[in-house]
């Protein structure tokens, strides 16, 4: 496609994580065209980051990748990966969003995503799919079941020595490749941006200058967990030991007016609980201890999922440790106020620290789309109650993370309604036609 | 775009990116090194992380990253436990991927 260019759709849905695939093959599926533009390589979003989901443990990746390989096969779906929404402006009725694609520096119409070119390359990367565990390549396949299944260079840490195009059986490799800018005109759009976790660490309430190599996020720990691991099973990062303590901190950045994150981000209890009960299976004789402020088990089949993680032996404290320090050892000091029992301030060690952080919102709509954020930063509904898919721009809804904390059933549910949304617009656009 | 002006493109890019390809090549450098010892290392015999690292004087963490990515790369391998820790080694005539 010519730089300029300007393609045409009935829908653009903006992010392809879960909630973005789903609504984007809704309205597919009714027949209409759909764009989906994703910023990263491949779709899936956090979802196909995952181990496994709550509260049925199926495999993350086992119900995403025919979701995602749907999308992508799909005749009236078409896939933008690795580009940026500039903007997004309603003109004569049409939806005008400018959009740029950044460069692969690989051809995707030649790349067979064979990864010769991945395991020829000399430069080594932490792996941010894996955690940073392990590592990849400057020129890589973001992971294997990644769709597109493209390769693509990390610019940063590329060295240019010209060994991938030496062994690319296609001659796929381009490193002149640039950024390309076109339009999507489309008449309703789905904002499906999902959120982020916190990653400037709290330092007054969890450490300072660093949390030491054996506190990580809860994210890090659902690639510890997942079968495509970084260890291929749950290990310390910092050493390699199999742990035999291991910490949750519930409520790390979120419920906390001193941060701004005042919010619950509505996810972390139950993904805690769920990775807990996995930890119980891999490591039969760890302890498991989750610290938490209020346990929030809303949702269908919650609570028994949680008195199942109770009766399984998962230690629950009520309390908000502070990391207190680092033992020679990698051991990691927790000191708490114990709110229960009565003990005062508790100081106790564990191999492993996870802290549940807090749900940010990843897009910030201002100057982008004529849509406005609300105080927590997520984007703003105006009715919330009875049509919490509105957004505040004609013809433009939003579904999952993107208007706030959220879980996978909530997003996929939203997803639908907002499908449902963009699809009675767009009959309405034409008369009362459906596609 | 014809070869002798994707080959003088190149050139000019290679230019504008000198310094960033100097310190690339640098860590691909170390890199390379630090992969070399530990693969001595293991020729030697199993070793967990804990003992790659007393050996070769460097962080735990940074033994525990490169056998993770020696074994994503199929260069190691899982072997026996020893203590709370997993031994690794060499894969028998592993590809050369790092």
């Amino acid at each position: 496609m010519p730089n300029g260019d300007t393609q045409k759709f009935d829908s653009l849905v903006l992010g392809g994580g879960i909630a973005g695939l789903a609504a984007a093959l809704d309205l597919a599926d009714a027949g209409y065209r759909v764009a989906v533009v994703e910023r990263d390589a491949t779709i899936g979003g956090k979802m196909i980051r995952l181990s496994k989901v709550f509260p049925t443990l199926d495999c993350a990746s086992c119900i995403t990748t025919p979701k995602m390989a749907a999308a992508a096969h799909h005749p009236n779906v078409t896939l933008f990966t690795m580009c940026r929404l500039e903007g997004a402006q309603r003109k004569d009725g049409k939806l005008r969003a400018r959009v740029t694609q950044m460069p692969r520096y690989v051809d995707p119409a030649k790349c067979i995503g064979c990864r010769q070119c991945e395991y020829e390359c000399p430069v080594m990367v932490p792996d941010q799919e894996q955690g940073g565990f392990t590592a990849r390549k400057a020129i890589y396949i973001p992971f294997s079941n990644a769709i597109p299944q493209l390769a693509l260079i990390d610019r940063d840490h590329c060295m240019m020595c010209g060994k991938c195009s030496a062994v690319c059986p296609t001659g796929a490799v381009d490193q002149l490749q640039t950024e390309r800018e076109f339009v999507i005109e489309a008449d309703t759009m789905v904002l499906a941006t999902g959120f982020e976790l916190m990653t400037d660490f709290p330092a007054r309430a969890y450490g300072a200058p660093g949390l030491g190599d054996n506190v990580i996020s809860s994210l890090q720990m659902e690639r510890l967990l997942a079968p495509h691991g970084p260890y291929m099973r749950a290990l310390r990062p910092g050493d390699g030991k199999e742990p035999e303590s291991i910490a949750f901190i519930q409520c790390a950045g979120s419920r906390d007016l001193q941060l701004g994150k005042p919010y619950c981000s509505r996810v972390c209890c139950m993904y805690a609980i769920k990775q807990a009960m996995l930890l119980s299976g891999a490591l039969p004789l760890a302890d498991l201890t989750i610290y938490y402020m209020d346990i929030r088990a809303f949702g269908k089949n919650y609570e028994q999922f949680y008195n199942n993680a109770k009766a399984m032996g998962v230690e629950f404290v009520k309390a908000k440790p502070i990391i207190a320090g680092n033992n020679p050892d990698g051991s990691v000091v927790l000191r708490y106020e114990d709110q229960e029992g009565g003990s005062g301030a508790v100081s106790r060690e564990h191999d492993l620290v996870v802290l549940s952080l807090a749900m940010l919102p990843a897009f910030a709509p201002e100057e982008i789309v004529p849509v406005s954020a609300a105080t927590d930063g997520f984007l703003k509904v105006p009715q919330p109650k009875l049509a919490p898919t509105l957004t505040e721009m004609e013809g433009v809804f939003t579904c999952g993370a993107a208007a706030g904390p959220k879980d996978i059933v909530d997003s996929i549910a939203e997803a639908g309604a907002a499908a449902l949304g963009a699809a009675k617009y767009l009959a309405a656009q034409r008369g009362g036609r459906a596609a | 775009m014809q070869d002798t002006e994707r080959k003088e493109a190149l050139k000019q890019l290679k230019q504008e990116r000198k310094e960033a390809i100097k310190a690339n090549a640098a860590v691909a450098k170390q890199q390379k090194k630090d992969l070399g010892r530990i693969t001595e290392r293991l020729a030697q015999g199993p070793a967990t992380p804990l003992e790659v690292a007393q050996d070769l004087g460097m962080p735990p963490k940074e033994a525990m990253w490169y056998l993770a990515a020696m074994r994503k790369y199929g260069i190691v391998m899982e072997a026996a436990k020893s203590g709370d820790y997993f031994t690794y080694e060499l894969v028998p005539q592993g590809p050369a991927a790092c």
